[in-house]
């Protein structure tokens, strides 16, 4: 495999490296000389001059972390009623302004329940690494409130889903083999980021978040024209980050299919008037189904039959690929790049140095010493990449399996996945307007309903 | 709420999952939490051991301005006349003009302290607002005294997720902290605080403020002390079980 | 349909805009945003690959410093001798021929050839060293300072017990040398240099600034504070505060100095040099620096010489990285004259005595 043959020259390297290392004097005798505090002697004695103390400035914000938890269980609890309960877009987004400011542009975004997944990650992966109970409970109540109420997170809370909410102004529809298609990479990007967060690697959900840089006004000029790109597709495509890249929405997305209640359009009984068909910018409705006629039955079970055979297949598949891919992935962890550079450098094959090699020659480690632990990282992105690799073959595989399925359903109904409980959908519904008493907007309804029914 | 079409005991069941569901998480989460008896809050903190000055510090920072500032430890600190972290090391003359200044942002503040028996000492000042993390100095010091060193100020950090140095840093000397340690001084720095604890609980007498300092004194140098030996434990044990180095 | 759908709605007040098609020009416009955020992305240079980006008058430029004119270089190394200790610490020539090194846990003796000929076993690490000659009361002595006082050893390694007159918490010894009766030592933390008999008997403390004396003190901002007597039985100190050297009476009576601070090769650098010297047979002075590591001999006047070793020689990795560090800087922890006239650097980063001889002269090191 080409892995194991892309690192057997690596270990050959290491040995001629080892042998003809001009450095090797220098690494072990560097390493020894600390920096000793014998050699520092007390300052002279000042007649009337007291020595400054340089007193480092506190962390500001202690506290603030447990009002921020504080605030986004109450944001979520808001969310969950304004949004089931009271059914009302306006206070939904009233609250999505609330919380873009409030935990955007206040809290300039760190840290967000979406980076917190990598928090946890962490922890499980590095010993070294100590979770804070408040980024913990960033991460969990988004997920415990989706187990039960859908992502009303997502509607209302969400700083990043917020930015989006607000600027989808014309919306227009993603052609569904599109939609689908895009929203296979939030679930890769979810696994990449696990790995790159277990692996000690990097958080790369926050490396590239397209809006952290517009909430705090300032940052990288790049990532900025990205969040600008972001926002500009989103005025057109409702949600791009949610729908196509954010992880915590794949891991939403899969915990609000299994939610006790959630969002429905029509708030008792829907007529499946069609008035909402158009009406998500986010493409979550469903229309109802109608049962198969019987001579496509037999051609929609073999396709079934396919899709479950084939489910098993793709997460082989997905491991062989995915342990092939560990070396790429790996080159992402800064040890990996620190070593083939070295390793480069040494056998003449770049001219230079880089800060990196020259800051790995003054520590005085020996590159063998580096590079075992490099290869002990490589390992650990073998076993990861199978992993990711059977994880992206179940995501597909059950993509395949979900899109033969035709459910049964019978009214107008968000797809519990995509929906993020935003609410725009209730004021197409003449059963709201109902409900609501408004019995002259029903008429004009009605009318609408005539003029649309009258162009098919 | 509607779930009409199920029955009594799928709803029944469903909610069990749920509800374990949602204690597992939590449970487990408590565990990762627990494990490391230490839940409060990190920050982000250079340790200026490894620091190379490269002056990424500078520009990585998500701020306008970087996070990261030069400080003085004064009590390492020669109070020299001609100081390499203030001076070109060119000079021409020692006087303050800026073209004899290190600083390219001047935020090197000289100060004269006295002058014994012929020899005149001055006092080295960080003016934070000036300073942008450069490091020049830095290099500068660390031709003689080393009492010059960089750190991440947690007035300005706005704590990032991940620190956008910290991917940056070619030394790899970032490191997440707790947030009440809020520094990582030199090595050799945790001895001069000490000394100069313990000396000001010498002459503190009646002064409670002087007092006061010597003991918060000897608390940072034993926090300082104690996440050094804790770094050496995770270093030793990492290289031991291979397992992925973190930071 | 969607076109329809809005003809509805513009009759319609209450009807908010529904979800159109997506139009081929919206489409590609809409992949051109798509591919221009995904370029920038991938620009984003994470790693800090392409540097700090900042301009150049933030970079930290000593080159010229580092370079020496060959010219000026009337030395040549002729040898090198690793010391087999896990850190280095003080060097001192053994009168006779050979030298002392002292390290973490021990003192180790070569002979003139570089073969080890006593390995002394201590607590701690010797700060200082200073052998005996014919001269002194008990010749072939060995003085060595210790955290705690200083202490003596036969030649052949016994310890004779420590004394710790004069000294106190502040004390940090970091040179010692031995005249006739008198066993010197220079306490940086006090910043004075202690004079004591042969017995640990303190007989004057030199060096405290008296202005009715004409002594002004020594200033010393770092550990480097160093001494030597010379056969005329006077004693000489590096003032490093002030970048000179110093000369006193055993009674502590100030004769006169040298010495000038610049960073050129003519004189001494930065804050505190010269950070360790050695006098030469013929009374000419061999001096080193740190910060920029370098070995230089003066006249006895206190004229510039020859360069026995560049900064090039010494730490090389100054010259070679952007990168340098505070330990590369202090390259040198001692200069010795061996009884041949012969110049040993104490070596921090190879752990080595290095041998130095006159461009020209016979090479008989190992
Ligand atoms: S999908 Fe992600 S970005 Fe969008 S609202 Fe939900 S958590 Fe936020
Ligand atoms: S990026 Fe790292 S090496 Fe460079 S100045 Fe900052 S802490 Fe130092
Ligand atoms: S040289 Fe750079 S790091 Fe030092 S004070 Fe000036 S701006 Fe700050
Ligand atoms: S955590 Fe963010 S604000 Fe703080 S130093 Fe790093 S990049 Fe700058």
């Amino acid at each position: 495999m080409v892995a194991r043959e892309r690192l057997a020259p690596l270990r050959g390297r290491i040995r001629r490296a080892s042998a003809l290392l001009s450095w090797a004097a220098w690494g072990t005798a560097l390493a020894a000389v600390p920096a000793r505090a014998s050699d520092i002697i007390p300052v002279p004695d000042f007649t009337d001059y007291r020595v400054p103390i340089s007193v480092p400035p506190a962390v500001e914000h202690p506290g603030w972390e447990w009002l921020s938890v504080l605030l986004l269980a109450l944001a979520l609890c808001l969310a969950s009623y304004l949004a089931l309960a009271r059914r009302s877009r306006r206070g939904v987004y009233a609250l999505t302004v609330a919380c873009l400011l409030w935990f955007g542009f206040f809290r300039e975004g760190c840290v967000c329940p979406i980076g917190a997944i990598q928090n946890v990650a962490l922890a499980l992966g590095d010993p070294g690494y100590a979770l804070p109970a408040s980024v913990l409970l960033f991460f969990l109540l988004p997920v415990v409130f989706t187990l039960f109420f859908g992502r009303t997170f997502c509607a209302a809370v969400c700083p990043l889903g917020a930015v989006q909410e607000v600027v989808a102004v014309r919306p227009v529809q993603v052609p569904r083999w599109l939609d689908h298609g895009l929203g296979l990479i939030p679930f890769f990007y979810l696994g990449l980021a696990l790995l790159y967060a277990a692996t000690a690697t990097g958080f790369v959900v926050c490396r590239y978040d397209p809006f952290v840089a517009i909430f705090r006004l300032s940052g990288n000029f790049n990532m900025l024209v990205f969040g600008a790109a972001v926002v500009l597709i989103g005025v057109f495509v409702g949600r791009p980050y949610c729908r196509y890249l954010c992880p915590l929405g794949a891991v939403l997305a899969v915990c609000s299919r299994a939610s006790k209640w959630h969002v429905r359009i029509a708030p008792t009984e829907c007529t499946r008037c069609r008035l909402c068909e158009s009406s998500c910018p986010y493409g979550a409705i469903e229309l109802p189904t109608r049962p198969l006629p019987s001579r496509m039955r037999p051609a929609a079970r073999t396709r079934l039959a396919t899709a479950l055979g084939l489910a098993p297949l793709l997460v082989l598949a997905g491991v062989l690929v995915g342990g092939l891919l560990a070396l790429p992935l790996a080159r992402l962890h800064p040890e990996d790049r620190l070593a083939e550079r070295v390793l480069r450098e040494d056998q003449g094959l770049v001219e230079g140095t880089t800060d990196a090699s020259e800051a790995f020659r003054n520590t005085g480690r020996p590159v063998e010493e580096l590079v075992a632990d490099v290869l002990a990282i490589r390992a650990g992105f073998r076993l990861g990449g199978r992993w990711l690799g059977a994880w992206m073959g179940l995501v597909v595989g059950l993509k395949l399996i979900a899109l033969t399925v035709r459910g049964k359903r019978e009214d107008y109904l968000p797809d519990r996945g995509r929906c993020v409980s935003c609410g725009r959908c209730y004021k197409y519904c003449p059963e709201e307007q109902m409900t609501l008493g408004d019995l002259r907007e029903q008429a004009e309804w009605e009318s609408a309903e005539t003029a649309e029914v009258a162009s098919p | 709420m509607p779930e009409a079409g199920r029955t009594d005991r799928r709803g029944f069941l469903a909610d069990a999952l749920r509800t374990s569901g949602g204690f597992a998480l939590v449970g487990a989460g408590g565990f990762l939490v627990g494990r490391r008896g230490q839940e409060e809050l990190q920050v982000w903190q250079l340790d200026p051991d490894k620091c190379t000055a490269c002056g990424n510090c500078a520009t990585y920072c998500v701020l306008d301005v970087s996070a990261v500032k030069c400080v003085n430890c004064f009590d390492m600190c020669g109070f020299c006349d001609i100081c390499t972290g203030y001076f070109e090391t060119n000079y021409w003359s020692l006087d303050t003009a800026a073209e004899n200044q290190l600083c390219p942002t001047g935020a090197v503040i000289r100060r004269f302290v006295e002058e014994q028996s012929g020899q005149r000492f001055y006092e080295y000042t960080i003016d934070g607002p000036l300073c942008i993390g450069c490091g020049k100095c830095v290099k500068g010091c660390a031709l003689m005294n080393g009492s010059m060193y960089l750190q991440v100020e947690h007035d300005r950090c706005v704590n990032c997720n991940e620190c956008a140095i910290a991917t940056a840093c070619p030394a790899e000397a970032f490191y997440r902290i707790p947030a009440n340690q809020v520094e990582i001084v030199k090595q050799s720095a945790i001895g001069v605080l000490e000394r100069r604890g313990r000396q000001q609980l010498r002459e503190a007498d009646e002064d409670p403020q002087l007092r006061e300092e010597g003991e918060s004194l000897l608390a940072r140098a034993a926090v300082q002390r104690q996440w050094r030996a804790r770094q050496a434990g995770w270093d030793a044990r990492q290289q031991g079980e291979e397992a992925p180095r973190g930071s | 349909m969607a076109g329809k759908a809005r003809k509805v709605q513009r009759g319609e007040l209450h009807r908010p805009p529904g979800v159109g098609g997506m139009s081929g020009v919206l489409a590609l416009l809409l992949a051109a945003t798509a591919v221009i955020g995904l370029v920038a992305v991938l620009r984003v240079d994470n790693w800090g690959e392409r540097g700090s980006g900042l301009s150049e008058r933030f970079e930290f430029s000593f080159e010229e410093l580092l370079t020496v004119d060959p010219e000026l270089v009337g030395y040549r190394e002729t040898g090198q001798v690793e010391v087999p200790l896990s850190s280095v610490r003080a060097l001192a020539a053994v009168p006779g021929g050979g030298w002392l090194v002292s390290g973490e846990g021990a003192i180790l003796g070569f002979d003139a050839q570089g073969a080890s000929t006593v390995r002394i076993t201590v607590t701690g690490e010797p700060t200082c060293l200073a052998v005996a000659g014919e001269d002194h009361t008990y010749p072939g002595r060995i003085y060595a300072g210790m955290p705690s006082g200083v202490e003596r050893f036969a030649p052949g390694g016994e310890s004779q017990g420590m004394w710790t007159a004069g000294l106190d918490e502040n004390s940090r010894l970091t040179s010692l040398t031995v005249f006739e009766g008198s066993v010197l030592a220079a306490d940086a933390g006090n910043r004075v240099v202690l004079h004591w008999d042969a017995e640990g008997q303190l007989l004057s403390v030199i060096g405290r600034p008296d202005p009715s004396r004409n002594i002004r003190g020594f200033t010393v901002p770092s550990g480097f504070f160093d001494v030597a007597m010379f056969a005329d039985g006077v004693l000489r100190v590096a003032n490093p505060g002030a970048r000179r050297i110093e000369a006193y009476t055993l009674e502590g009576d100030f004769l006169g100095e040298w010495g000038e601070a610049s960073a050129a090769i003519e004189g001494f650098f930065g804050c505190c040099n010269p950070s360790h010297f050695a006098i030469l047979s013929d009374g000419r002075f061999v001096t080193a620096e740190k910060g920029i590591p370098r070995v230089k001999i003066y006249s006895e006047q206190g004229q510039l010489e020859t360069v026995v070793a560049t900064p090039e020689q010494l730490s090389p990795r100054l010259l070679a990285s952007r990168a340098f560090r505070e330990d590369q800087t202090t390259a040198v922890l001692g200069v010795a004259a061996d009884a041949a006239d012969r110049i040993l650097v104490l070596d921090a980063l190879q752990r080595s005595v290095r041998i130095f001889e006159p461009r020209g002269g016979s090479s008989d090191a190992t």
